[in-house]
């Protein structure tokens, strides 16, 4: 190192980092942990809401091979869309429904960030 | 304690292992920063942010690289990150805002120590950035090709092409 660079080495910009660096970064990522979990059960929630939506839907139906109902499914759709609805309503709980809308909007809502704390 | 066996045991669950690391790296990470943004409550917010990254980021270290080359990486597009989004104009054009003009009238007002500062400040952001690991964090060639992701060759001729434009800028006045 020539006379310059030790010039320059000299010229360090120098500070101290604050006391509370290391607190606020473990308060941080505590509070991620927290938010992780939060986003875990409510995708959790959204998937548990989904499969009882499916569930209801076709519970006033027989039971009858997976094929089969989603043809007739399909068919009473296509012939008789108002029927359809109206029955789906009817056969629906009003919990799953609720809590399927509002629990999708969240998920989209913060879709990013639970696709984050969900990882 | 060794970095790799800190970082196992913090992800092996023990979280609080992390401070030890933090506690190891968080004055030469704010120094590091603080050159770059001549800030110290910025310098340690970005070396907050950078932490935090690095913890969430923690399985994806590789190894084979030293711990503080994985941690400068992750401070300097923090930094590059957080500079954009509080300063609109990029930070070449903030270079340009001094010239060689401005070092000259200031330096009456100014030491030594401020007007090489400033003189590193005008560099484009690759030798500002050679200039700040090679001269004030003593990292070697090898260190700063491995963070900056660049052959050696390159790093040595940016250290000295970043030497001779702060010689150039400073010309008679040091």
């Amino acid at each position: 190192m020539d006379k310059f660079d030790q010039i320059i080495k000299k010229s360090k910009p120098q500070t101290k980092p604050k006391a509370d660096l290391s607190d606020a970064v473990m308060a941080s990522i505590n509070r991620s942990a927290i938010s992780r979990w939060i986003g875990r059960l409510l995708i959790g929630f959204l998937f548990i809401s989904l499969a009882f939506l499916i569930l209801n839907i076709f519970a006033s139906s027989e039971i009858r091979s997976l094929y089969g109902m989603i043809i007739n499914d399909f068919d009473v759709i296509a012939a008789y869309p108002d029927e359809f609805i109206a029955n789906l309503a009817q056969s629906m709980p009003w919990f799953s429904l609720v809590s399927t809308i509002g629990i999708g909007i969240i998920a989209i809502w913060y879709f990013r960030k639970l696709k984050n704390y969900a990882s | 304690m060794d970095d790799h066996i800190i970082i196992s045991e913090v992800l092996a669950g023990d979280k609080e292992k992390y401070r030890l690391i933090m506690e190891r790296y968080q004055t030469r990470l704010v120094n590091f920063i603080f050159a770059m943004t001549s800030d110290e409550d910025e310098a340690n917010d970005i070396a907050q942010i950078a932490f935090i990254k690095a913890y969430k980021s923690l399985k994806n270290y590789n190894s084979k690289y030293k711990f503080s080359t994985w941690l400068y990486q992750i401070a300097i597009n923090t930094a590059k990150t957080q500079l954009k989004k509080k300063r609109p104009i990029s930070l070449d054009e903030v270079g340009e805002l001094s010239t060689n003009e401005n070092i000259s009238l200031t330096l009456a007002k100014k030491d030594e120590h401020k007007l090489i500062v400033q003189a590193v400040n005008n560099l484009d952001d690759n030798y500002r950035l050679v200039v700040n690991m090679y001269y004030w964090q003593d990292l070697n060639y090898q260190q700063i090709a491995d963070i900056m992701k660049v052959p050696l060759g390159t790093i040595k001729t940016w250290i000295a092409r970043a030497k001779q434009k702060l010689k150039e800028q400073l010309d008679g006045q040091i």
